[in-house]
Order: structure tokens, then sequence, then C-alpha cells
């Protein structure tokens, strides 16, 4: 009963809310944390094949999407915090938003993404059946500490696992994760010969890269070419064309494909690549953006690493115009000192001044300054930087913006405003 | 044209907070001049080149830290014959700690440093992390703290600077950092020299006066740029902090409530006078707490401490 009561109120906060023009998840969800804390437990328990946690430092968003999608599309009815709801109340506000008003939950399973600190949280609340990790990277370190705290918060939702942990066997830190009693573990990574184009954190201060794989992996990134990527899978090479921009992307995919696999071997892996070719960028992660025949790319970049593989979208895009914008609120890191472990020599190829904006603007101008990277009159204000941009691309041709976390919103409203952009 | 030899302390092993941009600046300062500078980067069990004119370290890990001190054992006698000859050396956070006697880590293992500077570090649960300005010998310096190590100073060792506004050394005494003879140590990332030219032409002056015997009048640089991100650094919160900042706030949430996560963050944090919470500073952060909830998405990657 009490069940019922706070997926009444839940839903009838998000019913409000949306009255006064606002889609927030996390009023319904504290509140119905607040009322019945065993809410949580008591919802996913429903699910008859259960939970699966994304996580790791890059790549969460666009993975969780994949993996949804690909599931989706094996018929399976898969419950998704799609809405950037990153964190533990977003997911009970999805639970009660998906439950019916009889307090039924129709969907096999639940995919959700999380960073590492709530990932422990909600595997303290509910065990997951499966955790798919990604890659342990410098990030937020004004939160975090150091990278080595991180992982060992990871170990604590491994450890939490019932049935299934997926790892970057090419992480140093993921691939030696411990296993709890029941579980098994199963391994993605890339191919020997692209391992280079994979660098991993301690790489990129000089550090050797080992070169043999530790485990056996399921589902292999052989190679990458600009949209199209190979994978080996049991033994079969297949190619594909991607719609989602970038190497890291493509190994995104390649984590997705191991946790469906791993959990349904009987699915057809042609068949899962046929459907991955028609997955799109999620918000904000390579998304494209139709301006008056210009096309506006939103890169999100939140760390050394993500910037640097972000800075490869230049290859394939070619844009005559690019904007960085850096804020540093909480959810960004509020520590910029990062942007000095990133190399920005790939932006010398631009002809145009690179832009600048957010509230640290001077900080990557002044970083530009020292690759020798031009770069024009810092515009902290995100609707002058948008509007020089669009004014700088020429017809025909694309700009980027390349932007840290919470001026991704701003930006996308402001491009709202000008042409069409999907509502998250 | 003359060389400038640049030493990259354990590259590595000691590079988490972007102090790697402290040699990007000195390299490009100096070049800028006309000066050719050369940088080596020397690891565990590696030697100092035969020609030493600047030495540079960066934060790490614990873990890096603990991979470094047998190493740094061996070179401790060569490091301070450098610097008793006048080498300026800038040493951040994890290296400055291990120039100083040793670093008692939290779980209570010894990790012995060089003793060049007369101070010893004891790991602890509060991090002191946020933006940070000091006052120098040098003028003001910003930059970003982030470290659980607490430092102590001895009764004659000097400081870098005083804390005017963040936590400094070990956040009571104020301190900030340490000097001897050309040798700093700082906790400020951000990095230090990116965002404090004249700190970074101080030192360049004296490892020019070092390497000639002469102090060379420095040509001038524009710095406009390094300037405006200080001044910005300057009015934005730090994570300790209860500071103001600045209007160029972006969010659709305004920028009051960017100061409550990291507040809440503030794990085992003892309250000093000037971050203490008066009730009244409370009851605002609640209402910034409904504001925050209330709108969309603005806080996606955590409501709550990430620590368990």
């Amino acid at each position: 009963m009490r069940n019922l009561l706070s997926i009444w109120l839940a839903k009838a906060l998000s019913w409000g809310l949306r009255q006064t023009g606002r889609h927030g998840a996390a009023l319904p969800g504290l509140i119905v944390e607040k009322t019945y804390p065993g809410f949580l437990h008591a919802m996913l328990v429903k699910l008859p094949e259960g939970l699966i946690i994304v996580s790791g430092t890059n790549g969460k968003t666009t993975t969780t999407k994949i993996l949804t999608e690909l599931l989706r599309a094996q018929g399976k009815r898969v419950l998704t915090n799609r809405h950037g709801g990153n964190f533990v109340r977003g997911i009970i506000a999805s639970l009660a938003q998906a439950a019916t008003w009889g307090g039924r939950l129709d969907y096999d399973l639940a995919v959700v993404e999380l960073d590492e600190a709530w990932a422990v949280r909600l595997a303290k609340q509910h065990r997951p059946r499966a955790v798919l990790l990604l890659n342990v990277t410098r990030d937020q370190l004004d939160r975090f500490g150091e990278i080595d705290t991180t992982a060992k918060l990871l170990q604590k939702v491994v450890d939490k696992t019932t049935d299934l942990v997926v790892l970057n066997d090419d992480d140093n830190r993921l691939c030696k994760m411990k296993l709890p009693a029941g579980a098994r573990a199963v391994y993605f990574g890339v191919a020997a010969k692209l391992q280079a184009e994979f660098p991993s954190d301690e790489q990129f201060y000089g550090a050797a890269k080992r070169t043999t794989p530790w485990h056996a992996r399921v589902v292999e990134l052989e190679a990458v070419a600009g949209e199209r990527a190979t994978y080996k899978i049991g033994g079969e090479t297949h190619k594909i064309g991607l719609q989602l921009d970038g190497q890291h992307n493509a190994l995104n995919a390649a984590a997705a494909l191991s946790t469906l696999l791993a959990l349904y071997p009987d699915a057809d892996p042609a068949e899962l690549l046929t459907d991955l070719g028609q997955i799109k960028a999620a918000f904000g992660r390579g998304e494209l953006i139709d301006l008056d025949g210009r096309k506006i790319i939103l890169q999100l970049v939140k760390n050394p690493a993500s910037f640097r593989q972000a800075l490869r979208v230049l290859d394939i895009h070619r844009p005559s115009a690019v904007a960085v914008v850096i804020n540093d609120d909480y959810a960004d890191g509020r520590d910029v000192s990062w942007l000095w472990d990133v190399d920005f020599k790939p932006l010398e190829q631009l002809k145009k001044p690179i832009l600048t904006g957010g509230t640290r603007a001077y900080d990557m101008a002044n970083r530009l300054k020292y690759d020798e990277v031009p770069a024009a009159e810092p515009s902290p204000p995100l609707k002058d930087v948008v509007e020089q941009l669009v004014a700088a691309i020429s017809p025909g041709h694309s700009g980027i913006i390349f932007t840290t976390y919470t001026a991704m919103w701003p930006l996308r409203r402001l491009l709202a405003k000008r042409t069409k952009v999907e509502r998250v | 044209m003359s060389k400038i030899h640049l030493v990259h302390l354990y590259p590595v092993e000691m590079n988490i907070y972007g102090d790697t941009g402290n040699r990007l600046v000195m390299a490009q300062r100096l070049a800028w001049r006309g000066y050719q500078p050369v940088i080596h980067l020397v690891g565990v069990g590696e030697k100092l080149p035969p020609q030493v004119d600047f030495i540079l370290g960066g934060g790490g890990q614990d873990s890096g830290q603990a991979l470094v001190t047998a190493d740094l054992a061996k070179k401790a006698a060569q490091l301070k014959s450098l610097a008793a000859d006048g080498v300026p050396m800038l040493m951040i956070c994890g290296l400055y700690q291990l120039f100083g006697h040793y670093f008692l880590t939290k779980e209570g293992d010894k990790l012995p440093g060089i003793g060049l500077f007369d101070l010893i570090t004891r790991g602890s649960d509060t991090r002191l992390i946020g933006n940070i300005t000091i006052r120098t010998a040098f003028g003001e310096v910003v930059g970003y703290e982030n470290h659980s190590g607490l430092t102590e100073l001895a009764a004659g060792q000097a400081a870098f600077g005083q804390a005017a506004r963040g936590q400094g050394n070990n956040g009571q005494d104020r301190t900030e950092g340490a000097t001897f003879n050309n040798v700093i140590g700082s906790y400020l990332h951000g990095p230090i020299l990116a965002k404090n030219p004249a700190l970074a032409d101080e030192l360049i002056a004296r490892v020019l006066q070092h390497a000639s015997g002469a102090r060379p009048a420095l040509k001038p640089l524009d710095d406009a740029l390094e300037l405006a991100a200080s001044e910005r650094a300057k009015r934005r919160r730090g994570a300790n902090d209860e500071g103001d900042d600045d209007a160029a706030q972006q969010g659709e949430h305004g920028e009051r409530c960017a100061a409550r996560q990291p507040v809440e963050y503030r794990v085992g944090q003892p309250e000093s006078p000037q971050h203490g919470c008066p009730r009244g500073r409370d009851r605002h952060r609640r209402a910034c707490a409904f504001q925050c909830n209330f709108t969309h998405v603005p806080f996606p990657r955590s409501h709550k401490p990430p620590q368990e």
C-alpha cells in the first residue's frame, strides 16, 4: 500500500511540475525517497530480468542508450533513465512514472547509468543483476580526489552484483576487479593494433602500454575508420556503418554488445549489428543540430580523456568554426586545471580563431594561447558565443561546440530558439 | 640562442591535476623571449641530466607518491645540493610534501621525504579543496587546492605565502607552501604558473640568473588573458568556500545553488569561523536545494557526497 501511495504521489507531483512547464525528476524522487525509503527495492524487484547498471568515467549515456535500444530491438521492454536523471532520485522518479496506477511495472528489465558514487548507493539498495564498467580516468578530482578512489567505489558495485560483470579489459584498474561469489565476468576491448588509438590514463603521461589482453574478449573492436567499425564476435568478423561519431563510441558499442550477448547468448550478432547501425548519438554527445543548412555538432567534454576523444571528431566533420565552452560549476568540475592535460594542437587546422565561452572562457583562451592556437576574444555569455559561432559557419558547412555539462543545457535551449532541437 | 634545461620530475607518476601545464608555461615563456627550452623528463630509475636549470614536480595520487619515494631518496643528495646552489625549483602538492621530512598517511604508513623543507605532512580524512588566493613575496598568487595531507612547517621554515582565501598548508595557521633558496613548494594547482605570470617570470629571471650569472631584464609579454583568467578564478567560489561567484553564471538555476553540493561534500571538514554555516545560510541552502531540485536536471551527477 505504501508502495502504491508513493507511486501516486510521484505521478501527481510530476504532473504538477509539467503543468508549470517543468519536467524535473529530482523533486518527485526526493519526496518518495523520504516518505518510503524501501520504494526503490520494492519496485526493482518486480523486474523479472533484473537491473543493469552502466558506470565508469566516460561514455555512460551513449552506452546506456545503445544497450537500451539494442535490447528493445530484441523485443525486451526496457526501463531506462534517458532524461539524464543520472542519480538515484531520478531513477525513483522514472520508476514511479513507468509504473501503472495499480503499481504494476510492465517491463522486463532496467538499464540505468550512474556515476561511480551513485552506482554504489543504488547497488546497496538493490543488487544489480549485471554491471557494465566502461573506464576509469581522471575526472572531477575536486569531487573524487583521486582515480584510485573512483576505482574503489566501482569495486563496491561489483561486490553487489549477482550474475554478470562486464569489464573493459584494456583499463588497468577495471580488468583487475575482484568478482563476488556466484558472479561471472566477461570482457570487451580493442585489438592490439588499435591500442595506440585508445591510450589509458597513465599513457598520456608517458607510461608504457600493455600490449597483451588480460582476458579473452566477448567482443573486440578490430578496426575503426570514420564511421565504419569492425568487430570480432565469437571468432567472426563483422563490418558495419555507425551513426555514432568517434572511436570511443565504437568501443562503447562493443561494451553494449558484450553485455547483451553475455545476458542473452541466443541473440544473433549479425542482427544486433544491423540494429546498432541505426542508433544515433545521445543528446549533447556528438548530437547534430540543423540550422538553416548549417550543421552544429554539440560535443560534451568532461575531462582530459573525453576532450581528447572529442577532438578527433574534427577529422570527421571538418568544421568551419569551433567554440569551446567551459563552465566550472559542480557538475563540470570546479577545478579547470584539467584543461592543461589536453593537447589542443588539433584545433590548429582550423582557419578561423577558436571561440571561447562559459564562466571559464578566459582560462580556455589562455590555454589555447600556450598551444599557439589562435583564439578570439573570450565571450563568457553563451548567447554571444552561439551568435558568433553561427555567424562564422559558412552555409552548407558545420560548426562544433565543445561544451562542459552545465553549459550544454542552456546551449541547447539557445539553439532551440533558432531551430528544432530534440526535447529530452 | 641559449639553451635552458628544464627537468620535469616523475611526469608519469606525479601528474594528476594538470601540473604538466607548468612545464608548458615555463617552456613557452622562455621560447617567446628567444631562449631555447630543453625539456628533460626524469622518471623512476632515471638520472638527472648533466645541466639542470630548473626542476618541476607535480601532484600525484597516494599510490603515485608511494612509487616515487624510494627513487627520490636516491636523488635526495643531488637535489639538495642543486637547491643549495640556487637552482630554482617548483614542487606542487605531492612532490612538495615529499620535499619535507615525511608524509604520514591516514593508514599510518610513513613515506620518507628528502627533508629539503623543514616540514612534515599528515594524511587526514579531510580534503581541502577549492579556489585559493595567497599573498606571497611574489605578489598575490591564485590557484586551486585539492589535498588531504595537512602540512606543518617547523618554526624556522619560511612559508611560500599566507592564504587570504582558501585553506593552505593545513587549514589552521593560514600558511601556504614553503620556500628554501630558490625552491618553492606549494599546494596550488591551476596550473599555478598559467594563472600567475608574474610568478612564472620571477622564476624565469632566477633561472636565467643562475644559468648566466646576471639577472636579465625580461622582455615583457602580453599577459592580458592570464590576468583575466586569474581574476575570474579569484571570484569563483571554492568548494570549501562561501565566497561569491561572479555574475557570469550561465545555468538556468541561479548561481546561489552552485555552492550547495560542494558544501555538502565537505566530509569531516572542521568548520572554521569564516567557513561556518550560520543558521541563516543554512536556510538559504535549503531554499537552494528546493530550487535546484525543481528545475530540470541541474545536478544529475550527485545530490549527496560521493564518499561512502
